[in-house]
């Protein structure tokens, strides 16, 4: 049997995790979902010579990390935090010649996943292209833990966020 | 001679010149591995970042490393294997890893910063503005002379019209190879897919195209190609990193390493005989030629190459752990590339027969050379492959060299219509027009593609003269720092004179032949009169950059703080 864990538990270990590279800004309200915390990471890499300015290619990549902590996650509560994560991150892309890719990323903590709904996130699936790729492109990338279960849910683009989170979380025995 | 011995030779003298030599040069300098390093002092976890030694000398190496040391020593043969080889043996231990290992030094401790900062500070803004336009002439000499490589090697007829298989399937290759590029980075950035599958799966398939590539070459003219690879070009420039460029080097550094590793092999086991004269002459094998300056131009990138200095002082410096791996990443790093110009040299020694040189582009005879000898341990059917290997090798490095040239060269030409405090969102009229990414990478390709027309023998010596020079003063630099700290530069003064005084001689000849060529009316305004001008300009850039640095190495300035700091 397992020892119970809050999920705020799990949340400041997640939030403590990103705090090294991102930025954070906790409590924030998208629209009229209220958010436990949003985290933000810029990087941007360029190929020079001589002088900086002497710029032979940059690429910038991004990733909007949205925290949502809550009981159940049903299936109105995942299209409606789906949908405002995208609507939320499209806002914030600027692509240019110079944009390669922008994350997002939706983070759900709850007690409780509703089963019917794993095959739901398993299969969401949103990707962007700005002008054909040449200006970069975005995807959604969900994580649901189940806190009770003890296991995480992933969409495809998600996995990769995964396997960061199972040695984050390795110590809870999240699988 | 037996090619195992030339190779033995070879490394033992660069292994003992970079154990003594190597050494002595870091007591002089006053390498300090207590010292910490722009990687520590100024982390960011992007550019300063530290990486262990092995690693660094790996991406170092497959950034130096390209056709260069290939074709060089190929050219040069005509004067027999001693003298080639002793330029590549003692060139490398004592011009161009000084070069390497300096400038890597200096930029360490300038935290990190180019050759370029080095030079302005030690040598004020004039030296600094001769050394970018050395850098842009030599660019578009890359862009000339890499271009015609690449088109000789896909070229699919001889000049009688019969068909080339061999540069046919390499064409095909090359193709898919691109193709591929693509495909792998859209799995990998877009996809998701891991690495390491991918990895392996991008080998499998260079594979399946070389057996494609067998069965199905595409047979274009030489001038076709040319207008191919210039609108590559002119593509890969424009378009983002991740869609060609990073995938693309990515697959290419596999077959670089396969490539030195299949070299090796060749030579360790099958031990072939360089039939090659020890020294044809101080006129070459035809005596129409000048060892003297000629060799010191044509086998650049083996010896010395001014292109090294730009790469030291870029990523590398940023990336160093510890200031005593400088030298094995810096020399040792330049050192390895003189084996390569060595292998290269085998290469083309053990397919002379009959007082003749085998035909074709020196990309096709390295080729040759070394999938003969994979041959002679692997079996006959392995040759097609070697060789389509080698050559798919070759001309990636060739295309990489090209795309980097291009861009850089995009960004000097924008450079020259922007006065001072200038921006270019603050231009109108022409000028906005002429800095456009695309009007500025049109115009570099279309003059690069004129010279490429003359073919890549006649563009080589100026592209070895200019990358020379750049040489010298990256030495130059270097010695007028430490100099300015009072530490012993002397090291750097042969190597700086000799370097001069050869490039000038060539371009001074490179001058005449092509004045000769045009007054008999067998020469081109696109090709020998765009060499003459070249030439013209590089001699008068030379001769203002020996004046420059006469007169700074004879007046040792008073060091701003931060450059007390730096040789401290």
């Amino acid at each position: 049997m397992l020892s119970p864990v809050p999920k705020d538990e799990f949340f400041n270990a997640l939030l403590q995790s990103y705090s090294t590279y991102f930025d954070i800004e906790s409590n924030v309200l998208i629209g009229n979902i209220a958010y436990a915390a949003t985290a933000a990471y810029h990087s941007r890499s360029e190929k020079y010579v001589l002088v900086k300015k002497a710029k032979l290619w940059a690429a910038e990549t991004n990733e909007y990390v949205y925290f949502f902590v809550t009981t159940v996650l049903d299936n109105a509560l995942f299209l409606s935090l789906t949908e405002n994560v995208i609507h939320a991150t499209l806002k914030k892309i600027r692509p240019h010649n110079e944009h390669m890719c922008s994350h997002m990323s939706l983070l759900v903590i709850a007690d409780q996943v509703d089963p019917s709904i794993y095959a739901t996130i398993q299969q969401k699936k949103y990707r962007k292209n700005f002008l054909f790729s040449l200006h970069g492109w975005t995807s959604l990338r969900i994580v649901a833990i189940d806190v009770s279960k003890r296991c995480i849910i992933t969409n495809k683009d998600g996995n990769e966020i995964k396997h960061r989170l199972k040695k984050l979380l390795h110590k809870y025995q999240i699988y | 001679m037996n090619s195992l011995a030339i190779l033995a030779i070879g490394v033992g003298i660069l292994l003992i010149g970079y154990l003594f030599y190597g050494r002595w040069l870091s007591k002089e300098w006053g390498v300090d591995p207590t010292r910490p390093t722009p990687a520590h002092t100024m982390s960011d976890g992007l550019d300063y970042c530290p990486a262990k030694a092995p690693v660094l000398l790996g991406h170092h190496f497959s950034s130096i490393a390209g056709a260069g040391p290939i074709n060089g020593p190929i050219l040069a043969a005509i004067f027999g294997w001693v003298p080639v080889f002793l330029w590549i043996v003692l060139g490398g231990i004592f011009f161009g890893a000084v070069q390497d290992f300096s400038s890597l030094f200096a930029s360490i401790r300038h935290k990190g910063r180019s050759i370029g900062y080095v030079i302005e500070a030690n040598m004020g803004a004039k030296g600094k503005q001769l050394f970018l336009m050395f850098a842009y002439l030599t660019l578009l000499l890359v862009v000339a002379a890499f271009a015609s490589i690449v088109v000789g090697t896909f070229n699919g007829f001889t000049a009688e019209g019969a068909k080339i298989p061999a540069n046919g399937t390499t064409a095909t290759i090359s193709i898919l190879f691109i193709v591929m590029a693509i495909l792998f980075g859209f799995g990998v950035y877009r996809k998701g897919a891991p690495l390491g599958i991918s990895s392996v799966v991008g080998i499998i398939a260079i594979v399946i195209s070389i057996v494609i590539g067998l069965k199905f070459p595409i047979y274009l003219s030489s001038k076709v190609w040319l207008i191919v690879v210039l609108a590559y070009i002119f593509i890969a420039s424009v378009t983002p990193v991740w869609i060609l460029l990073q995938p693309r080097d990515y697959l290419s550094s596999f077959l670089l390493y396969g490539m030195i590793l299949a070299a090796f092999a060749g030579v360790i086991v099958t031990r072939p005989e360089v039939n090659l004269p020890a020294f044809a002459g101080f006129g070459g094998i035809n005596g129409n030629s000048y060892l003297f300056p000629m060799l010191f131009i044509t086998v650049a990138c083996g010896a010395i190459s001014g292109f090294h200095s730009l790469v030291s002082s870029g990523t590398t410096a940023k990336q160093i752990d510890n200031e005593k791996d400088a030298r094995i990443i810096g020399y040792g790093g330049m050192l390895i590339e003189c084996v390569v110009a060595i292998i290269a040299l085998i290469a083309v020694g053990i397919l002379f027969k009959d007082g003749a040189f085998a035909k074709g582009t020196p990309t096709q005879v390295f080729a040759t050379g070394i999938a003969t000898m994979i041959q002679g341990f692997a079996g006959e059917a392995s040759y097609d492959v070697a060789y389509a290997l080698i050559i798919l090798s070759v001309s990636v490095f060739c295309l990489t060299s090209l795309d980097t040239a291009t861009r850089l060269a995009r960004y000097m030409f924008t450079e020259f219509f922007l006065k001072s405090g200038e921006d270019v969102s603050s231009l109108t009229g022409v000028r906005k027009v002429l800095v456009n990414p695309y009007v500025s990478t049109l115009i570099t390709v279309a003059i690069g593609g004129a010279m490429a027309v003359g073919g890549y023998a006649k563009i080589w010596p100026l592209f070895g003269s200019a990358n020379q020079l750049l040489g010298a003063l990256a030495l130059l630099a270097v010695a007028v720092w430490l100099g300015n700290a009072g530490k012993n530069n002397k090291m750097f003064f042969f190597p700086m004179a000799f370097m001069y005084i050869a490039t000038i001689s060539a371009l001074v000849i490179t001058v005449k032949n092509n004045i000769m060529k045009l007054t008999a009316g067998t020469g081109t305004i696109g090709a020998e009169g765009l060499q003459v001008l070249f030439s013209v300009l590089l001699i008068i850039l030379a001769i203002n950059l020996a004046i420059v640095g006469t007169k700074t190495l004879r007046n040792k300035k008073t060091l701003p703080p931060d450059e007390v700091e730096a040789v401290k």
